[in-house]
């Protein structure tokens, strides 16, 4: 279950250097974050490793962390550079296999028509777009928060969530 | 302004564990890993620091006329030898204190 951000104390705690606390809001945050970035990766191997990589950054970052401030987006803005740094990472190999071309015509050329599920439609959205979505409608976050997380302006943010919207709504033929 | 929806919502905890133990166990011993390895690191730097410092400095010390002057039995004069050398040995001692007590392994 997603969570409220607990902040305060744990976080404290987890800045002063207690792994005990930092564990309590790792435990608190791991799923949301493994199942945001499992989203966006589609891959849940790759996702888990972004997601351990993401809190080892955050404890040993801990003192950047200003305490007045939610935990959450500061976590999930760690993850959401991680993976765009890996995916500058893997969009370089498949270029140079020359892969990426033959994969993005296929995204192309899907057939609008084709029934999708939520997860399906999600995944042929932008990841920028994908992203502020996951965050603002899944993962409970504020257009404020999401902003703060992916480090977008928050009138950017507004707009990939409603944009975004309508085209899941045309994916899936306004089912949802 | 939250804008949750249920399904998304759903969707994004579908297939992962409320709590993964073998998740956390993994975080917390890459951190331990990360932070034996940085601080052996530090004490090996910090080791070559001081046999550095102790090379460049210890032949200075006239440690060989005080230890003869002692197995002599002239103790006095020997401690007279040590003191002399107190502008040698006052700034290893401090460092060997400042070292030892800011060492970053003892704050990781």
């Amino acid at each position: 279950m997603i969570g409220p951000d607990p902040g305060s104390a744990w976080t404290q705690g987890a800045q002063a250097g207690l792994t005990e606390n930092f564990e309590r809001l790792m435990r608190l945050n791991q799923q949301p974050l493994r199942g945001f970035l499992r989203r966006l990766t589609g891959n849940a191997d790759e996702a888990d490793d972004l997601a351990q990589e993401s809190f080892i950054f955050a404890w040993e970052k801990r003192h950047r962390f200003d305490p007045a401030r939610a935990f959450r987006p500061w976590l999930f803005g760690i993850a959401w550079r991680k993976y765009r740094e890996r995916r500058r990472s893997w969009r370089r190999l498949l270029l140079q296999e020359g892969a990426y071309a033959e994969m993005q015509k296929a995204v192309v050329n899907a057939d609008p028509g084709l029934a999708l599920d939520l997860a399906a439609a999600c995944a042929m959205l932008p990841p920028e777009q994908q992203a502020a979505l996951l965050l603002c409608l899944g993962c409970d976050f504020s257009h404020g928060e999401a902003a703060e997380a992916l480090s977008m302006p928050l009138g950017t943010v507004k707009s990939h969530v409603a944009r975004g919207r309508k085209q899941l709504a045309a994916f899936l033929g306004d089912e949802k | 302004m939250s804008e949750r929806n249920a399904t998304m919502a759903a969707m994004i905890v579908a297939k992962v564990a409320e709590r993964d133990l073998g998740f956390e166990i993994r975080v917390l011993t890459r951190i331990e890993q990360r932070r034996f390895i940085r601080s052996l690191a530090v004490n090996l730097v910090a080791a070559a620091a001081a046999a550095l410092l102790l090379a460049l400095v210890a032949p200075q010390l006239d440690l060989l006329r005080i230890l003869g002057g002692r197995l002599m039995g002239d103790l006095s004069r020997s401690l007279s030898m040590l003191t002399d050398e107190y502008l040698l040995m006052a700034p290893l001692l401090l460092a060997g204190f400042v070292a030892w007590y800011s060492r970053p392994s003892a704050q990781i």
